[in-house]
């Protein structure tokens, strides 16, 4: 490096704490003026253990622990636990919890999408938006509190089934609420959307090409931002997806604006699965019982179990050894390729002041890196 | 016939990889058990010839009674919609690092994971460019997902504990000869 | 929508339409927020209905729920005294204290503020009304939707009435190991029910080992505190079932069949193996023991474990005392009962039958040829109602009818009987004769009559109901007056109603009603309203003995005012089996005491238990440490690396001990005091004896690290602390491995 560069190129230090990062996370830039020539991400301030927080408690305790992985969208780990040993163990769940199970992510996902657009618009300085989905979102919480007891962190699938069944008069209050939220799709077109300065701000940021998707194994929303129709709840169906009806929006752009419409797009579509859900749910028991789960032996085995989250492709492999512990539980966040190596291709080469878009718009979620 | 798609799959790379133990075990879920020599063939194949393009996850699996770290590569093809678990095993040092090398070439999620589990559990992936600390800096202990390190013990001498003297309490030992 | 970046001027125009609308925000203090109805929030816990099981601290996953003793409150059958109190620092709000809850005693309000600079109020008791005493209503309560507990027991074969009505084959089939591995499950490893039992059996260990599939060392827990396994698995009078948590809302865990299966499963030969834990090592002091019943063979057994030489004199040609003598075959087979026997004689106590104190040995040769001498005689004369004609011929007590069924001798069997009483032993004489009868008649007439009604019956429910199903009549409630006899032959039984059994004080005090008389009709009768004991051989030192009202006066270790006597068993305190097996164990530890001049029987702090394992382990690392070198390599190697592990064992006792900042919140009481004896014997085991033979060497080490093995597995059941439980188990594992090794050495 020349001596120019040497005092033209400067090191930046970003983090932990900043309004511009979703969540607890770092980097170490190295810029030359406004452009970023590379950077380096470092995780770790979220690592709570939990991979050998599970390997010591019993299986049902371990319900408690897993919803706090993700902040954002909190049921597919539930979801992913329970079947993981539902798989290992040959557990059958009921209809009815099903349905249920599949009611629950829909609302968490709609509830997260809320949260991200918001996110990726605020970045760009338009807060009155972000303002306005963290207000809706809260309805969405408050059904959740309905039905499960807790707002954020749900404990409510266990392995069999669900723990409690709807309350009375919930099914109409969640019509209402998608009601409503279908009611402000258009204020939120208007407001931010189709705003053009927010097009000008997000189009051709963080593009990420079809291949370069695949090569770096980015899934989700952002695989589908890219050209590529792959979801999870189509390709690998669980619960109930293969019995409701949905479409998968896609775009070929692979820009930060492409990706904040497809999660628009699919807000559409997760307000359809809720009313179907609704519409169709079977009566019936909502949970096979499992037997004294102080004194439960989950026979040998491993499972490989995937969801699709809000963020992407969440999967969880979980050994059993025959005792009543876990023996290993890996958790594949969603994040794992985003926010890291991702992100760092696509930092390199972009300017400052769409470092936060860009990770706004990948919908990177450290919790999930650090576990 | 069940599972027809995945049987098929099975077939086909049961003829380039004799020596593997192949195992439908349900619908678009295959499990492989490898040689650990024959590992980077086998990820070479999957993501040149036979499509596998997408990699899941690497987990590791510390058997501390065989003496063995267990590596486990989850494949995962979009237009076969099949999920392909290779599983090989390594032998577990009791001091320092089991190596093994790294696929980190050919897909770059490996990366990551390649990153994680040597931190976590102490397996050093030759040839990868970045082995550094990436969740747990400033740590100075054994590699903590293995099973040898207690995280009861671990808390007991590190944290310091305290305890509580609540009103009631006091009054409740108070009112009678209690202890607690 | 579409990309259109044309916009209108007067789009803004559009955002007053958001005037009106009610904001999602709420104005509080003005607004108070309402909670769902299923909200998690603060617990309350009824306390008239918790019954301190320790389930809910059991399952909570982050160690939040401690168990704190409530001065003044006593406990009682099926509730201790213990209450759970709530760390809402650790806490996590899951609800899965509520949804295990046994008495669903535990829910949670919808109140979740609290605020205040005092970390100390964040440790909360939750009681009926709510952490701050306000009227919040409820939120998340137990509900059948997620029920955690098995409520349902596992159904225990039985023969049929027609099956059974004419054999003495045992009635009850057994558990399966399926079955009974789906019953063990169910329990929560409370205890309620070692607190109940009268010998305090550690069940909830024993359970969990038949629910782990580990027979022998269900065995082994068992063998602690019962030397009488087979027989209490068949007839024991279970109290422990009452006590059980689960059946407060579900059926009781069916303990006394799971006992019956664990030993049922384990073959005789394989006795010596399952409790070879407990090493023996001769003290040279003997004691004497007159009588063969379960007080008897109960002292006899644990003494003998502590090194004593025993000899056991049995006035019947058959040791068991009343539970073979007085139990009949179908509800305890003579097998079940001399597998059991048979294996305290193979540990070493001798059995001498026919052999009666008083006539073939005086009482006084006992004193002078052994150092201590336990009398368990139990009461083998049967009380008489002596109402007018019982001198009759064919008047009956059923203690002796019992004794002579067992013998294999012939009784008169009638046509029509009648049995007087309403415990377990007429039912035993009237089920025994119904047999008998419908061997020799084809078909049964046995009346049964009692003073108590129905409802206050002495009996079992269970052996009422079987009566009645193999054709016995009851007719309770009324009392006998006279014993109808005509031309020397008995006709039947004159009876009055009773009106009362007790009166205000309890005293026994019957009441009849002189106007309501009966006929039972019967040409013989059998009385069975109670036993007595026969004293006589006491001989001339039945002055000395103090007495206390008709018994002996005994203290606390049945220690009689005869310094040498110990008086166990029916004689001080009955009434069943299980009583005689703890009386029998406590007075054992009696004598021990007496004769070793012990100051402390018990344990009742860890900090006593962590002394002496930190020396145990001292002393077996110097004790193997002499031996380093001198044998072949392997061996070598081995020690060494014993001499190593043992250091670092060592290391983790003292961090534990001496770490102020951990003994902060232990738990320092045990769970249930600790015999000191069985301690104090292993720890002086650690010293090994000199030899060069290496094949000795490694016998004495695999002897000794079982033991040690033994030692640290039983303190890992005793604390409740987590900590001290892991230190245990991380320290048992340790010793395990040692075993193996050296296993494999010696098999070489």
């Amino acid at each position: 490096m020349s001596k120019i560069d040497e005092v033209r190129d400067y090191e930046l230090f970003i983090g932990p704490n900043h309004p511009g990062i979703s969540g607890n996370f770092s980097f170490k830039m190295k810029l030359q003026g406004d452009k970023i020539l590379s950077a380096k991400t470092d995780a770790g301030y979220l690592h709570r253990g939990f991979e050998k927080l599970m390997e010591e408690r019993l299986f049902i305790q371990n319900i408690a622990i897993v919803c706090r992985i993700c902040v954002p969208d909190p049921d597919p780990n539930e979801n992913n636990y329970a079947r993981a040993i539902e798989e290992i163990a040959g557990i059958e769940v009921p209809e009815r919890a099903k349905w249920i199970r599949t009611l629950v992510l829909e609302l968490s996902r709609l509830a997260s999408y809320l949260f991200g657009i918001g996110g990726h618009v605020a970045t760009t300085g338009l807060y009155a938006f972000s303002n306005w989905t963290i207000a809706d979102r809260d309805r969405i919480m408050e059904l959740f509190e309905e039905l499960t007891g807790g707002r954020v962190y749900h404990i409510y699938q266990l392995p069999g089934g669900v723990r409690r069944d709807f309350p009375d008069g919930f099914e109409r209050r969640v019509l209402e609420v998608m009601d409503y939220i279908e009611s402000r799709l258009g204020d939120y077109d208007d407001l931010a959307i189709n705003n053009a300065l927010f097009i000008k701000r997000a189009t051709g940021i963080g593009v990420i090409t079809k291949e370069q998707a695949i090569k770096w194994g980015v899934t989700g929303p952002n695989l589908r931002a890219c050209g590529v129709a792959a979801d999870v709840r189509k390709d690998d169906p669980y619960e109930v997806y293969d019995k409701v009806d949905f479409e998968i929006p896609t775009r070929t752009e692979g820009d930060a604006y492409a990706r904040t419409i497809v999660r628009r797009k699919e807000i559409e579509q997760s307000i359809s699965i809720v009313r179907q859900i609704i519409d169709k749910i079977p009566a019936g028991p909502v949970w096979n019982k499992i037997p004294n789960p102080l004194k439960w032996k989950v026979p040998a085995g491993d499972a490989y179990v995937r969801t699709e989250s809000s963020k992407g492709e969440y999967a969880y492999y979980m050994v059993s050894d025959g005792g009543r512990n876990p023996y290993r539980v890996h958790v594949r966040g969603a994040s794992t390729t985003h926010g890291v190596h991702v992100l760092e291709n696509l930092l390199a080469g972009s300017r400052i002041e769409d470092a936060s878009q860009i990770m706004f718009s990948l919908d990177a979620c450290p919790p999930e890196v650090d576990r | 016939m069940e599972y027809e798609k995945e049987n098929s799959i099975v077939e086909m790379m049961q003829m380039q990889f004799p020596e593997a133990a192949f195992k439908v075990k349900k619908e678009r879920r295959i499990e492989v058990r490898l040689p650990s020599a024959r590992l980077y063939d086998f990820a070479v194949r999957m993501q040149k010839k036979w499509n596998f393009l997408h990699l899941s996850a690497i987990s590791c699996v510390d058997w501390i009674d065989d003496g063995e770290f267990e590596l486990v590569y989850h494949f995962w093809n979009y237009d076969e919609k099949v999920l392909v678990m290779a599983k090989i095993r390594i032998p577990r040092e009791e001091e320092g690092d089991s190596h093994f090398e790294t696929i980190s070439n050919l897909w770059q999620p490996a990366k990551f994971f390649e990153r994680d589990i040597h931190e976590m559990f102490g397996v050093y992936f030759d040839g990868s460019e970045d082995m550094e600390r990436f969740i747990l800096t400033d740590w100075n202990g054994p590699p903590p997902m293995r099973k040898d390190f207690i995280t009861r013990e671990f808390a007991l001498n590190f944290y310091h504990y305290r305890d509580y003297e609540p009103q009631w309490l006091k009054d409740m030992m108070a009112a009678g000869e209690g202890n607690e | 929508m579409s990309e259109n970046n044309k916009g209108s001027i007067l789009k803004p125009f559009r955002a007053l339409k958001f005037i009106g609308e009610k904001p999602v925000t709420i104005r509080t203090p003005f607004e108070n927020r309402p909670t769902a109805p299923r909200y998690r929030g603060f617990h309350v816990n009824d306390q008239e209905k918790c019954i301190g099981c320790g389930t809910c601290a059991e399952i909570c996953d982050n160690d939040a729920i401690r168990m704190i003793e409530i001065p003044g409150l006593e406990p009682e059958v099926g509730s201790s005294n213990l209450r759970p109190a709530i760390d809402y620092g650790r806490c996590c709000w899951c609800a899965l204290c509520v949804d295990v809850c046994t008495t669903n005693s535990l829910n949670m309000t919808q109140e979740y503020t609290h605020v205040s600079e005092d970390l100390n109020t964040f440790f909360m008791f939750p009681d009926t009304e709510g952490i701050h005493k306000t009227d919040f209503p409820l939120g998340y309560q137990a509900s059948d939707d997620s029920n955690f507990l098995d409520l349902e027991r596992v159904e225990m074969e039985e023969l049929s009435p027609e099956e059974r009505g004419d054999s003495f084959i045992e009635i009850v089939k057994g558990y399966s190991k399926e079955q009974a591995i789906a019953e063990a499950s169910r329990c929560v490893a409370c205890g309620l029910c070692t607190d109940t039992c009268p010998a305090h059996m550690n069940i909830p260990e024993y359970i969990e080992a038949i629910w782990d599939d580990n027979l022998s060392e269900a065995g082994r827990q068992i063998y602690k505190t019962n030397p009488l396994p087979e027989v209490c698995g068949r007839v024991c009078t279970h109290k422990c079932e009452t006590a059980c948590s689960i059946g407060q809302r579900g059926e009781p865990i069916a303990i006394r069949w799971l006992k019956r299966y664990a030993m049922d499963a384990i073959p005789a030969e394989q006795y010596g193996d399952v409790n070879n834990f407990r090493v023996v090592k001769p003290l040279g002091k003997s004691v004497a023991i007159v009588g063969s019943g379960p007080a008897g063979l109960s002292a006899a057994y644990y003494l003998r474990l502590m090194g004593y030489d025993i000899t056991i004199f049995e006035k019947y040609p058959e040791p068991g005392g009343m539970m073979r003598y007085g139990i009949p075959e179908y509800r305890l087979p003579y097998d079940a009962l001399d597998k059991d026997i048979n294996y305290i004689e193979e540990v070493g106590v001798e059995i001498k039958c026919n052999t009666t104190i008083g006539k073939d040995i005086p009482f006084e040769d006992l004193h002078r040829n052994f150092d201590s001498v336990l009398i368990a005689t139990g009461f083998h004369v049967g009380r008489s109602t002596r109402v007018p004609g019982t001198d009759h011929k064919d008047v009956f007590q059923s203690i002796d009818l019992l004794s002579k069924i067992t013998r294999g001798e012939e009784i008169q069997v009638d046509e029509k009987i009648v049995v007087i009483g309403g415990g377990n032993v007429a039912m035993d004489i009237a089920r025994s004769l119904a047999r008998k009868q419908k061997v020799k008649y084809g078909k049964v007439n046995i009346i049964v009559t009692s003073l108590e009604t129905r409802d206050i019956m002495p009996a079992d429910d269970e052996e009422i109901e079987e009566a009645t199903e193999e054709g016995c009549v009851f007719y309770p409630g009324r009392g006998p007056v006279e014993i109808v006899i005509e031309d020397g032959k008995i006709k039947g039984l004159k009876t009055n109603r009773c009106l009362s059994v007790f009166d205000e004080q309890h005293r026994f005090s019957p009441k009849f009603d002189e106007n309501d008389i009966k006929l039972l009709e019967g040409t013989m009768i059998v009385e069975s309203i109670g036993q007595g004991p026969d004293m006589s051989y006491l001989d001339t030192y039945t002055d000395k003995i103090e007495m206390d009202g008709r018994r002996f006066k005994v203290n606390e270790f049945y220690q009689t005012s005869i310094e040498w006597l110990f008086a166990a068993g029916d004689i001080i305190k009955g009434p069943d089996v299980i009583n005689g097996i703890a009386v029998g164990h406590k007075a054992a530890l009696g004598i021990d005491k007496m004769l070793e001049n012990k100051k402390d029987l018990f344990y009742n702090t860890i900090f006593d238990v962590l002394d002496k394992s930190l020396k145990f382990e001292e002393g077996c690392r110097k004790s193997s440490s002499k031996f380093a070198g001198k044998f072949s390599p392997v061996v070598n190697n081995m020690i060494t690396d014993l001499t190593v592990k043992s250091k670092d064992l060592e290391e983790r006792i003292k961090k534990l001990i001496q770490n102020e900042n951990v003994l902060i919140h232990l738990d320092k009481k045990l769970k249930r005091p600790q015999e000191a004896g069985y301690f104090e014997r292993c720890i002086a085991e650690e010293a090994l004896a000199d030899t060069t033979s290496e094949k000795d060497f490694l016998k004495n080490m695999e002897r000794k690290t079982r033991v040690a093995f033994g030692l640290y597995h039983d303190l890992e059941k005793l604390t409740k602390n987590k900590e001290l439980e892991f230190l245990f188990g991380y320290l048992k594992a340790q010793k395990k491995k040692q075993l193996e090794k050296v296993e494999k050495l010696l098999q070489k």
